[in-house]
């Protein structure tokens, strides 16, 4: 975590926090204090729960446009309405513990070292995440042109590559292996509609 | 009595006409593969491999479903004990004492001992299931939109206490499963609502979408994040396997213990299997004769967790099959199979599809016996099938995921449904957001909104109509009082955390 050590808190009045050499606990509330101004950004947990709850607010404000009926005659807006404020307050409140629990401002790290305990591999590894998502998308934009065959294989190729690493040939025959065992499977022997294209014409 | 046997024979022979019984040995053998893999559990194997259900009828389906679920049980016992890897976190007090047992050289002893109490357990299951299913229905039957309403209240907010998450965060999880439930057409009005104008959201979000979504490609992208392959498992002979007398002997109570009991938790919403585990765990230290053997080995600290997993699994298809109402996950996802066949399990499921529910109980107790040989005599060339490189696993994991989102409605959209549940799914992970609820919360969102609504049209603004109904009055108080006592509820979490800490800290001498 970047910070400057020496700048202390204007926010918080941490009572642990008041003896200069206080151990290691002090340091890292200050080191914290240091960061408390961005916590927003520094936090992915406050970022999302936050985006929840403003999904959870538009999410009502659109059911507050359907009728509502009343407690005696509930209409088809009835439950969403409830639904949403559900969603508002309890959000509202995790954010809200989030912050109170004090140790928001190292949650970033938290979730990094859990990554590095669990698998030994550091947490920048999230750009595979990113890829495998853009690489099935492939299938939503493509399959009905390409077919299932070429989009799976080629999907299954980037994550097969992704995640093992493994030189490129070998990551295409497995990609369209899969491919091929899930077609034959599905389309063939259990007579599932799976989309169409030039390699499912040569079959 | 007599009734029922006469059924379970016709059940029999339905399941021997051959394509359940494949539909069960895919379902265990699959369900004991991810239970050993570490990371993959029962509910994204099940997830995953709902498409191919589609090819089934609807005992098929189901069988299949359910076999993933106990085999997983079965199967989380096996890296457990041979490398202190739990499959998933049902199998995770397993693995203090049955680790411990390996290093004693006892690792084939403790595998025979796992597979024995979780057979003996299911098999008590499905008998409990059977017995137990026509006086509950009877009772059942008379249920109406209160007692509904009710019990998915029940479902929801104690499975919120349960959890082990926080209160709020469950709450988020609940209420984005109810709000993505009520995209599309309301079952009640036929309006449709929070469709943004679009046509392709109409239907609403496809369970199978959002389900393997959530959990199949969810888990992929927590898994592409990891390096590291799956470590080897020591392999056991044949003639290690069989305990000695006197391992028996202290077996056999802890799992005629750990069966009632594990069933008992699969009754209660929440992680039944995982909490019937640590319950029964400190059930046997507390009684136990060798307290000073447990963490180091006892044979109790294995067989009673492994015989309470597999109580739980059955236990937990008794409020789905007879209330239609899943308190689990899994359950979840077994309603799922019911569903994508068009049929709605509940009060009326053995009187209107016999077939199906016989079929389903003569199918468990077969799926029991191949999960015993499957984990048994066969363990070996089982734990072989475990190496299988996970970049190719994650690989067919996508493939089935999208083949499994395309084909109920032929649609990209779908697929597209699931690749956003999936990240979804995967932020959830990240910040400890229960995505058990968030399903739960979307399988029963549609039976929560109209119990409700009918609830308040019938009782028309006057409360005393809850008050002449006294089964829906006694769910309602049962969910407040638990709602109202978190303290006893804390306690019991509190320990639970102690044991995992306990695991993990202190490392092979520990395990309190």
């Amino acid at each position: 975590m970047t910070s400057n050590q020496e700048n202390p808190s204007p926010y918080r009045s941490s009572s642990s926090s008041q003896g200069p050499e206080n151990d290691e606990s002090a340091r890292e509330d200050r080191l914290s204090e240091a960061t408390d101004g961005r916590r927003w950004f520094r936090s992915p947990t406050l970022l999302a729960l936050t985006v929840i709850l403003g999904l959870g607010t538009l999410y009502l404000i659109l059911a507050l446009r359907l009728p509502f009926g009343s407690l005696h005659k509930p209409q088809f807006g009835f439950f969403p309405t409830l639904v949403g404020s559900v969603l508002i307050v309890s959000s509202a409140v995790a954010i809200l513990q989030q912050l109170l629990s004090g140790n928001i401002d190292s949650d970033a790290e938290e979730t990094d070292s859990e990554a590095e305990e669990s698998s030994e591999e550091p947490a920048n590894s999230r750009w595979k995440v990113t890829v495998i998502l853009v690489a099935m998308f492939v299938y939503v934009l493509m399959a009905d042109i390409m077919g299932h065959i070429l989009t799976v294989a080629l999907v299954t190729a980037v994550a097969i590559k992704v995640a093992g690493g493994r030189p490129w040939w070998q990551t295409l025959i497995y990609g369209l292996v899969i491919a091929l065992i899930t077609y034959l499977v599905f389309a063939w022997a259990l007579n599932m509609p799976l989309p169409d294209g030039p390699a499912e014409s040569l079959l | 009595m007599t009734e029922t046997l006469g059924n379970v024979a016709d059940g029999f022979a339905f399941v021997f006409s051959g394509g359940p019984l494949l539909a069960a040995f895919i379902g265990v053998f699959v369900g004991s593969l991810v239970g050993a893999l570490p990371g993959i559990g029962p509910i994204p194997a099940m997830a995953v491999l709902l498409p191919l259900s589609f090819a089934m009828d609807v005992t098929s389906a189901v069988l299949m479903l359910a076999g993933i679920y106990f085999g997983a049980m079965f199967g989380n016992s096996t890296a457990s004990i041979l490398m202190r890897v739990p499959g998933d976190a049902a199998g995770v007090v397993t693995s203090i004492d049955g680790h411990e047992m390996t290093k004693n050289g006892r690792a084939g002893a403790a595998l025979a001992i796992a597979a024995i109490a979780s057979f003996a357990a299911g098999t008590f299951a499905v008998v409990a299931l059977m017995l137990a299913a026509p006086p509950i229905s009877a009772f059942a039957i008379r249920f109406s939109a209160p007692e509904f309403f009710a019990l998915t209240l029940f479902a929801i907010l104690v499975l919120s206490r349960l959890s082990g998450a926080s209160f709020a965060k469950t709450m988020v999880s609940v209420a984005l499963g109810l709000a993505l439930a009520t995209i599309g057409l309301d079952q009640l009005t036929g309006n449709i609502r929070f469709t943004f104008g679009q046509f392709v959201f109409a239907q609403g979000l496809h369970l199978t979408a959002v389900a393997v979504g959530l959990f199949g490609i969810a888990e992929v992208l927590l898994l592409a994040e990891r390096r590291g392959r799956v470590p080897d498992l020591p392999s056991v002979k044949l003639r290690d396997l069989p305990p000695t007398k006197q391992e028996f002997r202290r077996a056999v109570p802890a799992i005629l213990r750990g069966g009632p009991l594990g069933f008992c938790f699969g009754l209660i919403p929440g992680p039944a299997a995982v909490m019937a585990t640590y319950a029964i765990y400190s059930l046997e230290k507390m009684i136990s004769k060798h307290k000073d053997q447990f963490g180091k080995g006892a044979v109790e600290g294995v067989a009673g967790p492994e015989a309470a997993n597999n109580g739980a699994s059955g236990g937990a298809m008794v409020p789905v099959l007879l209330l239609g109402i899943p308190f689990t996950a899994p359950a979840a996802m077994l309603l799922a199979g019911f569903i994508i066949h068009g049929i709605t399990p509940g009060p009326f499921l053995i009187r209107d599809e016999p077939e199906l529910f016989w079929g389903l109980i003569a199918g468990l107790y077969i799926a029991n016996f191949m999960l015993l040989i499957l984990n048994g005599p066969l363990v070996t060339i089982f734990t072989t099938m475990l190496r299988i490189p996970r970049d190719i696993l994650l690989a067919a994991v996508i493939a089935l995921a999208i083949v499994g989102a395309y084909v109920p409605r032929n649609s990209v959209f779908d697929v597209a449904v699931l690749i956003v549940m999936g990240l979804l799914g995967y932020i959830m992970a990240k910040l400890e957001l229960p995505r058990t609820a968030l399903i739960l919360a979307f399988v029963i969102g549609g039976l929560m909104e109209s119990s409700l609504v009918q609830t308040l049209t019938l009782a028309n603004g006057n409360p005393a109509y809850i008050f002449d109904r006294p089964i829906a009055l006694t769910i309602l108080i049962v969910t407040v009082l638990v709602l109202l006592a978190p303290g006893v509820l804390n306690l019991f979490r509190r320990g639970e955390s102690r044991f995992f800490r306990t695991q993990e800290e202190l490392g092979p001498e520990g395990g309190d």
